[in-house]
């Protein structure tokens, strides 16, 4: 199989992150702060909470929670932030992890909020998002990079706006962390929802929440931490505020196996992160792509403004149908459809369509690369000779 | 059979207890972490044992570094069982 779907999930992982969730899982036993065997499961949690921290740029690691995912985190911000009233500014290039999500505390709370549109490539205009406060906006969401197109947000100077006025900014770094270098400070981070099986090669099912200001946080879910457990009133401080119930410590350890991987590859490559080896394929892919007149790329042409996440859409075929031939026919995995991202679509003008989307990795290589577009070749001349695919 | 006196640092979670214990031996102290006698706390939860004369400086280190503590406790030990409990500072 050609695996270009790991916008969606990167597969595959890298060995030690493999090991690493085997021999937890196998060698330890408890959970951390819960009696027995809690000690190196605690030491395992702090570990991967220390280094994860410090590879964005945090400098109090216990402000990193772990969660399940960007969308449980994301949840938790909304949910234990906003009252009815408060105002919520982002952008048309969002994913329903926080479009939803709003639309559904509009109704059950009376959260108002404004979508700042984009460009058609998906760029996004910092001083929109200025233009776009109220004496009631508590909050600004902004997605780091599509997941649909690619594009890449300015989010240092959207984080100047939030800072000078006193706002809280999440972003959604699903897309680009463990690709995209973040420091928290450097871009005004208030908090930042990451997830651990996309570029940072972690196992599905673990993620992060940075959290700056813990004390502005209600707990969306309450319960047992391991600590205080005298009284019944949820402890006051991070990160038990927000880790009830037992944590995934072998999805956790795993996830800074990950980290850990690319921290290390940073260090022996010499370059500043994985995200140019990535770029290369993602170039390659594109300039390939765009030789097929047929061939519509969303987003942004230039790797630097992009993640991987190539949207396309071919003259004459539905992103499912081709999806569906280039996995059958070639063994290469893409994905079609909405990408659970109809403000995205809406602002790319493919809203009825879909877009076919492929999201090279890690562990693609060239001559991967080189297939998927002969595939897409042969599609297009069945195409243009009237045959049935 | 441990005995004598020691100084006991407790914390309000688990990840505070860890990165004490990293504190203060990237320091050259020579605290370890013990699971909380139940003489000292019903919480549950661990415990940094620090030799006295390494306490006071022990708990500036911890304190310096964002470490939040929640009680210095004074121990005696005899045949491993604790005999003496005295409170010396509470932090919250």
């Amino acid at each position: 199989m050609i695996y270009l779907n790991n916008a969606a999930t990167s597969w595959p992982k890298p060995p030690e992150v493999y090991k690493t969730a085997d021999k937890v899982l196998r060698g330890l036993s408890g959970g951390a702060g819960r009696g027995e065997g809690a000690l190196d499961v605690g030491r395992v949690v702090f570990e991967a909470r220390e280094r994860i921290a410090s590879f964005f740029g945090i400098r109090e690691s216990e402000k990193l929670i772990f969660t399940c995912n960007a969308t449980v985190g994301i949840n938790m911000v909304l949910y234990g932030l906003l009252a009815p009233g408060d105002h919520v500014v982002l952008s048309s290039m969002e994913h329903n992890a926080v479009a939803r999500l709003l639309y559904a505390l509009k109704h059950r709370k009376g959260i108002e909020y404004t979508v700042v549109p984009c460009a058609p490539d998906g760029t996004l205009d910092p001083l929109e998002v200025e233009r776009a406060l109220t004496p009631s906006t508590k909050l600004i969401c902004l997605v780091h990079a599509s997941n649909v197109s690619g594009t890449i947000m300015p989010i240092e100077a959207v984080g100047e706006i939030a800072s000078k006025h006193g706002i809280e900014f999440l972003v959604d770094a699903a897309q680009t962390a463990g690709e995209i270098p973040i420091d928290v400070e450097a871009c005004h981070l208030t908090l930042m929802a990451i997830t651990g099986h996309k570029a940072l090669m972690g196992p599905p099912g673990v993620g992060a929440l940075y959290i700056k200001n813990p004390e502005k946080i209600t707990p969306l879910i309450c319960g047992g931490t391991g600590s205080r457990s005298e009284e019944l009133a949820q402890p006051d401080f991070v990160p038990d505020k927000f880790e009830s119930g037992t944590l995934n410590t072998p999805g956790i350890a795993a996830l800074a196996a990950g980290v850990k991987f690319i921290q290390k590859f940073i260090q022996e490559k010499e370059i500043r992160n994985v995200r140019q080896r990535v770029q290369t394929l993602t170039q390659r892919l594109i300039q390939g792509l765009l030789k097929y007149p047929e061939v519509i790329v969303y987003g942004p042409l230039d790797p630097d403004k992009r993640t991987p996440a190539v949207s396309i859409n071919i003259q004459g075929i539905s992103p499912g149908e081709a999806a569906a031939w280039l996995a059958e026919k070639y063994g290469i995995a893409t994905r079609p459809g909405l990408h659970c991202a109809p403000l995205a679509h809406a602002t790319l003008g493919t809203l009825s369509t879909g877009t076919l989307r492929l999201s090279p990795g890690y562990f693609n290589t060239e001559e991967e690369i080189d297939t998927a577009l002969y595939a897409i070749g042969e599609m297009i001349g069945v195409l243009r000779r009237g045959q049935r695919l | 059979m441990d005995n004598g006196s020691k100084i006991l640092l407790t914390f309000p979670s688990t990840h505070y207890a860890l990165k004490a214990e990293g504190v203060v031996r990237a320091h050259g102290l020579k605290g370890r972490l013990i699971p909380m006698p139940r003489d000292i706390s019903s919480l549950c939860g661990l415990a940094l044992e620090l030799d006295p004369e390494e306490g006071d400086r022990g708990v500036s280190l911890l304190l310096a570094s964002g470490v939040r503590l929640e009680k210095k406790v004074k121990i005696v030990k005899q045949e491993g069982c604790v005999i003496w409990v005295e409170v010396l500072e509470e932090y919250m």
